[in-house]
């Protein structure tokens, strides 16, 4: 009898499709179809806006990378920052040309006191009249508070870097915050600000911190304040009703949806579903050429896009590399290099040339260039260090091929057009260039993970990196001899494998004092050394791309900030 | 009975498997913190430490088989939160994106299909025969792209992506549709035309039996032979082949909900994927695993059920 049953159901399930046609495609469902139809007055592609309490609007950002989460000493996603800049806010912040400002503390200096001579002490006195989303007051403790659980070793925090040189916090009074350091930490106004933020005691007190509901819908002191997260879909925040500055902010909502994939990105800017794209690769930007209605906004950025040699062979830094062990080969190289195609026809001359690791900000050296676009000069000096044509214009010595490798993550369009402009411009001197991209995992993986870079299991890498707004942490992590890869433990990024005692001690000098004329000197030895050492060719300075509606007003580029560094000022007109 | 304990050691034995494979992948979750000057060595070996990372890989297994087997399956390395909340969040908007998929292709390839092995080797039969060829062959993400230009930029009839209006209160089934029917047709493309081809063999070897032959010859009418007759002992296989096709519709959404930026589970493996958040990819799999165990189970007990012929003990 059941499988009459079945059969029976099969059979109407036929009857049903034969019958029904092609708009059967929810048998039953028809009634309310109707019914919802009549309700629905969205018959377009148009987001429908939620009524307007302020008249303020309803921004929506689209987001190609969905926040990891929102809490500044878990999260290490840029796009997490995006959102989070929103609501949650430090001691100080930086302005476009990389001056700290006030944010919830007046900006501590020698000037007026509140730093001591030695650089060992620092008050804050904390902008009164603050409070969290709830209503809560924000006081001294919070501070107090974000130093323990960054400590906390319970705490799995993304970073102790600097926080650990504090000896003591106290707070005399609600608005008042003395932290005391047990050595000079230079970059100390970027602590608890930039790029992190004050957590809230009273909300976090007695959380466990890993798994904390804040971490996904954080309480803040900022503008706006998160209202609804829909997994892999979109983050809400409306505007938070006891912010400081009731003038501020404009807009009533920002809705950050997310939408993995650039070319559908393109695509809801077209159709309006989007007001603001963040980050636009700039292999695509030509999309935006002519499209009405949109301007694309061009921020300058400290990262800069270069290529780092492996002066070792494999990972040990007491065997010189076949090639770059001479100095001449790494000259040569640079000087095979013409920039000009690379950001001319791929980067549609939205870039610049890049001369330094540091590119942009305080410590940025004035005056550098490059070597000179000259490849007679590149094939001279190969000649002169014994590569010679091996008969297929490929340069060889004592039988070894010069063929390199270049390596990068891979699915960056404009990374793998370069590459191929390089091998030309290689080729043309005698070097051939192969090219090896892998996943970003595999190429920034740790040591025991058998990372490439870590491991030295590369010649040449094409990456992107620069220094913070201090660039202490950038030039110790990448260049100091103590941050080689090796095994065990050692997990700096050193890569290039470069040991010099002379830039070592320039970056130690630049740390060790709070004089930023002296702090700018040894910067600039430590540049030229490493720019002398010819391990790091600078590419390009990387601009970020970020496509705005024109009917959104109010946004500026700053490149020490995100996208939605002013986003309080921004308004929307539709 | 007996066939789901059996299921219970090949799960196991698939989570170690996926284990070894993800730890033996060069890279991990760590490479996500490169770019961040001020996270040094000494933070990375902290966290790692934390996470567990500095165990050997058997006992890792272990920790995580202990646990998972109670329920807990770990904490996200990204989100930091539990997996399987994340998990479950994201599994009703696969399964609704299967469902659709499975209902839309048979809507479409069980009239195709009789249509074909009916009118056999008539120009009817030769056209849906390529059209089915090209459905097989188009790539997912090739299709789903077309649609998006067609449909969403072109025509501005659906939305590009996404599952309802971000923000938007109270959607309307009408909306859900909207959303639903580009990533729906994507999915289906495949096996849509895989069971048009499956079905039209199918009822081709029925009607070539000899008891349709003696149908025809005591002049049943064509309607009965063919529906009756046919269709009844032909659908008998064809069912049990949508059961075990049933797992192509969670590989398909792997790919349509990254395109369409569906927030199913295939899109949590492929950002999870991305970033090596292994506890994330663990759950995934073995549910995935699972569901493709129950679906062979399911074709099993179908064809028993339908079949007279076969018994299981």
């Amino acid at each position: 009898m059941k499988r009459v049953t079945i059969l029976f159901v099969a059979f109407a399930l036929v009857a049903a499709a034969c019958g029904g046609g092609d708009d059967g495609e929810d048998s039953g469902g028809t009634t309310q179809e109707t019914d919802a139809g009549a309700d629905s007055t969205t018959t377009t592609a148009a987001p429908a806006e939620p009524a307007a309490e302020g008249g303020g609007g309803t921004l929506t950002v689209g987001l190609f990378q969905e926040p990891d989460n929102l809490n500044p000493f878990l999260a290490v996603q840029t796009a997490s920052r995006i959102v989070r800049d929103l609501v949650l806010e430090g001691l100080v912040d930086a302005d476009p040309d990389g001056n700290y400002i006030s944010e919830l503390a007046e900006v501590p200096s020698v000037a007026n006191g509140t730093i001591s001579e030695d650089g060992l002490t620092v008050t804050y006195n904390l902008v009164d009249g603050i409070t969290w989303s709830d209503g809560d007051p924000f006081t001294s403790r919070d501070v107090q508070f974000t130093w323990e659980t960054v400590m906390d070793p319970a705490n799995a925090v993304t970073t102790q870097l600097g926080y650990e040189d504090i000896a003591s916090i106290e707070t005399p009074d609600d608005q008042t915050v003395v932290v005391t350091y047990t050595k000079l930490y230079s970059p100390a106004l970027s602590l608890f600000s930039i790029p992190e933020s004050i957590l809230p005691a009273h909300v976090l007190e007695g959380q466990p911190f890993g798994e904390a509901e804040f971490n996904r819908i954080p309480e803040g002191t900022g503008p706006f304040m998160v209202t609804e997260w829909n997994s892999g879909q979109s983050i809400i925040l409306d505007r938070n009703p006891n912010y400081r500055d009731p003038s501020s902010p404009k807009l009533d909502r920002i809705i950050f949806t997310i939408i993995p994939d650039q070319n559908a990105g393109i695509a809801q800017m077209r159709t309006g579903e989007i007001d603001v794209f963040w980050n636009v690769d700039s292999a695509v930007i030509n999309e935006f050429d002519g499209m009405d209605g949109v301007t694309v906004q061009v921020t300058p950025s400290s990262n800069v896009e270069y290529l780092g040699l492996n002066l070792s062979s494999g990972s040990d830094p007491a065997t010189p590399h076949f090639a770059f062990g001479d100095p001449n080969v790494r000259l040569a190289l640079a000087m095979a290099i013409d920039r000009t195609p690379i950001i001319e026809d791929l980067l549609f001359g939205l870039s610049e040339a890049a001369t330094s690791p540091i590119g942009l900000g305080w410590a940025a050296p004035e005056g550098l260039s490059n070597p000179a676009y000259d490849p007679d000069g590149a094939m001279a000096l190969l000649e002169e260090s014994g590569w010679v044509d091996s008969g297929d214009g490929i340069r060889e010595k004592d039988g070894q091929r010069l063929t390199l490798e270049i390596t990068t993550p891979t699915g960056q369009q404009v990374r793998e057009l370069t590459q191929q402009v390089l091998q030309e411009q290689f080729k043309a001197v005698g070097i051939e260039l192969t090219i090896n991209n892998v996943p970003a995992a595999t190429l920034f993986g740790n040591w025991a993970e058998n990372g490439k870079l870590q491991r030295g299991d590369f010649d040449i890498a094409m990456d992107t990196w620069g220094p913070d707004l201090d660039p202490a942490g950038f030039l110790g992590i990448l260049f100091n001899s103590e941050s080689i890869p090796q095994d065990p433990g050692g997990q700096g990024w050193n890569f290039f494998r470069l040991q010099s005692d002379r830039l070592d001690a320039a970056i130690e000098e630049g740390a060790s004092t709070l004089d930023i004329e002296a702090r700018k000197a040894a910067y600039r030895t430590a540049v030229e050394e490493i720019l002398d050492a010819g391990v790091y060719i600078p590419l390009y300075k990387r601009s970020k791309l970020d496509a705005f509606s024109d009917s959104v007003s109010g946004q500026a580029p700053n490149p020490w900030g995100e996208l939605t560094w002013n986003a309080k000022d921004w308004t929307i007109d539709n | 009975m007996k066939r789901i304990l059996q299921a219970v050691p090949l799960l196991v034995g698939i989570s170690l498997v996926a284990f070894i494979l993800l730890q033996l992948t060069p890279g991990g979750p760590t490479a996500a913190y490169r770019g961040i000057a001020n996270i040094r060595g000494e933070d990375l070996a902290r966290i790692e430490a934390d996470l567990g990372f500095d165990q050997p890989m058997f006992v890792q297994y272990f920790n995580w088989l202990g646990r998972f087997v109670q329920g807990d399956w770990g904490i996200s390395f990204v989100a930091r939160r539990p997996v399987f909340g994340l998990i479950m969040e994201r599994l009703p908007a696969t399964l609704l994106l299967m469902a659709s998929g499975i209902i839309v292709s048979l809507l479409i390839a069980v009239p195709l299909g009789l249509l074909a092995a009916i009118k056999r080797d008539t120009w009817v039969d030769h056209t849906l025969t390529f059209a089915s060829f090209v459905g097989l062959s188009i790539p997912v993400f090739w299709l789903g792209l077309m649609l998006i230009i067609i449909f969403s930029v072109w025509l501005g009839w659906f939305p590009s992506g996404g599952m309802v209006p971000p923000g938007e209160e109270g959607v309307g089934i009408l909306t859900r549709i909207r959303y639903l029917t580009l990533p729906t047709v994507a999915v289906s493309m495949v096996s849509l035309s895989f069971f048009t081809r499956y079905l039209r063999a199918s009822m081709i070897e029925t009607m070539d039996e000899e008891y349709m032959r003696f149908n025809k010859a005591r002049g049943l009418p064509p309607t009965r032979r063919y529906m009756k007759h046919a269709f009844r002992n032909a659908g008998i296989p064809f069912v049990t082949v949508i059961a075990i096709h049933i797992p192509e519709f969670l590989v398909g959404a792997l790919v349509v909900e990254t395109i369409f930026t569906w927030p199913g589970t295939g899109r949590l493996f492929f950002d999870s994927a991305i970033r090596f958040d292994y506890p994330v990819l663990m759950g995934v799999l073995v549910l995935g695993s699972l569901m493709v165990l129950v679906s062979n189970l399911l074709a099993d007990v179908l064809y028993a059920k339908l079949d007279p012929r076969v018994r299981f003990d």
